[in-house]
């Protein structure tokens, strides 16, 4: 169970980017961030385990305040899935997974972390990619080397910025199925930054609406009604619960369009 | 085939490809100890094997042979310490110039981005300028109070390069552009240096810059061992570390529990520290900080675990057999090691960069 209390950030002499921010995802619940462009949401992300240090408030993470947490214990509990990067020095798909035991590993990895990670690499489809380049795979298989990574972290918390953003539409799909998947399947928890409203609407039980200078809205996905989207957006949308795939669908630009 | 089965395999074949890298590891390590060797062998007097042999492990008998003596002298006084500082200044070098492309993740820094050699340089021209005329010397030889002046201006230098870039959170960015900068500051007072000074002290100062291990001394070498050790075993405890952070992102390593700033700090004075030491007993070889760690890199892939290892063993080797090419080619005029390293080292790094790709086999 993770729950924010009162949550607050700014950077260095910076208005602050959020302020008081309070919410709970309980085990087995998706939470999804949303907000315009600068909203803060990537940095609330962050603030959760503690890549950024919240200025004010607190995050417990089961009951236990992640600050008092050292950043092995923390990162033993939140497993993390960046944006993709593009990568630095050549690694192999293996060896980049294998990163996510830098928590549990002395010095070489044991039978156990290898278990973890090569049946990992196998589930999300990666095998025969084991021994490539990272460099050489296409921005969604390394999204999901990114993601096989957060996992055998084995976390309780799954924390994901923008997890979709570089897939085309199949792989979202795929992503966010699989995503939903681990989460009920293991009991844990996972918080990721959308953009993409629709998706959110459909794969979300929670939802946080972050907007500059406003107060967040913090809720089920029914937050995301066509009144809050004008609002936060300044988008007319029209929005679908009924059915086996509820959508959002944003139509045109509100108050003739955004100030230039 | 099932998920299990296909795991199974992947990681049989995992760790047979560890197994084979540190194979190589071990190959390349006893290869130095073999260079090194046939090393003592060629020069001036050319000395077969058993010769050397003999001067380690002699009888009673053999001691007595007319001969004997000199054949010992050149093996423990000339060579010995000579090839020793080779493999020693070549692993450390190798050792700073790969840790540093770890924290900073670009693939161009070395010891000497940091403008290390320059202020060296001028750390010693200085001291053949000044020295007498101000009676610093204090009792010290010329050529200690050289060493001095190059590692007092070195570290003063790569801390001053690493302290901004530390306070602007290690931005690379920072970090090449002040060590360009400073270079530049050194370079122009070095330039002032050479031209106030008269044809001796001009000689010295541009010998220096050239780097030689002629004058290496066991002294020299035990301090440089006790100090290489200890920052070998200090990267090689942050290694995990270092492969965390290889991946360009700051966000990644912090999730996975990894200090980044303290790992930064501890490997950017472990890495200063080395090679202003060595900076100072051997000059500027400016080569081998680059092309060791990339040659590494390619043959064995970039787990730091074995990069480490890997480099130092690359930069030994490079070192001993450049100076032995320097010594021997010309002989009796010997090259210096620093102008030698980059004939050897360039076609190497060139068939490299234009054979593959990094990553290791």
């Amino acid at each position: 169970m993770l729950r924010a209390q009162e949550l607050s950030f700014h950077y260095k002499k910076r208005p602050p980017v959020f302020e008081g921010l309070s919410f709970q995802v309980e085990n087995g619940e998706v939470a999804s961030i949303v907000g315009p462009n600068g909203a803060g949401k990537s940095t609330l992300l962050k603030c959760i385990n503690r890549i950024n240090a919240p200025t004010a408030g607190a995050v417990f993470i089961d009951g236990l305040d992640a600050a008092r947490l050292s950043g092995k214990e923390l990162s033993r509990r939140v497993g993390y899935v960046p944006q993709d990067t593009g990568s630095g020095f050549a690694i192999s798909v293996a060896d980049a997974v294998m990163l996510g035991r830098t928590p549990y590993i002395r010095f070489w990895p044991g039978r156990r972390d290898k278990e973890l990670v090569f049946e990992m690499i196998e589930r999300l489809g990666l095998g025969q990619y084991a021994f490539t380049d990272l460099s050489e795979l296409s921005g969604g298989e390394r999204q999901r080397v990114f993601l096989a990574r957060a996992l055998v972290q084995e976390p309780q918390i799954m924390l994901l910025d923008e997890p979709i953003s570089s897939l085309d539409v199949r792989y979202q799909i795929e992503t966010l199925d699989l995503i939903r998947a681990v989460v009920r399947d293991r009991n844990i928890l996972a918080v990721m930054v959308l953009h993409d409203l629709s998706f959110a609407y459909r794969y979300s039980d929670r939802v946080i609406l972050l907007k500059k200078g406003m107060k967040a809205l913090e809720g089920g996905r029914d937050i995301l009604s066509a009144e809050t989207i004008r609002q936060v957006y300044r988008v007319n949308a029209e929005v679908s619960g009924s059915g086996p795939f509820p959508f959002v669908n944003p139509r045109d630009v509100a108050d003739g369009g955004p100030p230039l | 085939m099932n998920n299990q089965t296909q795991a199974g395999l992947l990681r049989a074949k995992y760790d047979r490809t560890l197994l084979k890298k540190e194979l190589v590891l071990a190959g390349c390590m006893a290869a130095v100890l073999v260079l090194a060797v046939l090393s003592i062998c060629v020069g001036a007097a050319d000395l077969s094997p058993a010769d050397v042999w003999h001067a380690f492990f002699a009888g009673a008998g053999l001691r007595a042979r007319p001969g004997y003596q000199a054949t010992h002298d050149i093996v423990w006084l000339l060579r010995l310490p000579r090839v020793v500082m080779a493999v020693l200044a070549g692993s450390g070098l190798a050792l700073c110039g790969t840790v540093m492309q770890g924290i900073t993740h670009n693939p161009l820094v070395s010891p000497y981005t940091v403008g290390i050699s320059n202020a060296a340089a001028f750390g010693v021209g200085a001291m053949v300028l000044f020295a007498d005329r101000l009676g610093l010397s204090g009792g010290m030889s010329a050529a200690a109070l050289q060493m001095l002046g190059a590692f007092a201006m070195a570290l003063l230098c790569a801390l001053l390069v690493y302290g901004v870039s530390a306070a602007k959170k290690m931005n690379v960015t920072t970090l090449v552009l002040m060590g360009t900068a400073l270079s530049y500051l050194f370079s122009a007072l070095t330039n002032t240096m050479q031209y106030l000074a008269n044809e001796q002290e001009l000689n010295t100062i541009v010998r220096w810059t050239f780097g030689s291990l002629q004058k290496a001394t066991w002294a020299e070498n035990g301090v440089l061992a006790l100090v290489l050790a200890a920052c070998f075993v200090t990267a090689m405890l942050n290694a995990r570390s270092l492969n965390a952070m290889a991946g360009g992102s700051e966000d990644v390593p912090r999730a996975l529990g990894v200090n980044v700033a303290r790992v930064r700090l501890v490997i950017g004075l472990v890495s200063v520290l080395l090679t202003a030491l060595i900076v100072s007993f051997v000059g500027v070889i400016g080569f081998i900080g680059i092309v060791a760690p990339h040659v590494a890199r390619m043959v064995i892939g970039s787990d730091n675990r074995l990069l480490i290892p890997f480099s130092c063993i690359c930069g030994g080797m490079l070192l001993v057999v450049s100076d032995t090419a320097g010594r021997t080619l010309f002989s009796p005029v010997t090259i210096p090691v620093g102008i030698v390293v980059a004939y050897v080292g360039v076609p190497i790094f060139v068939h490299l960069i234009v054979r593959g790709k990094e990553g290791g086999f």
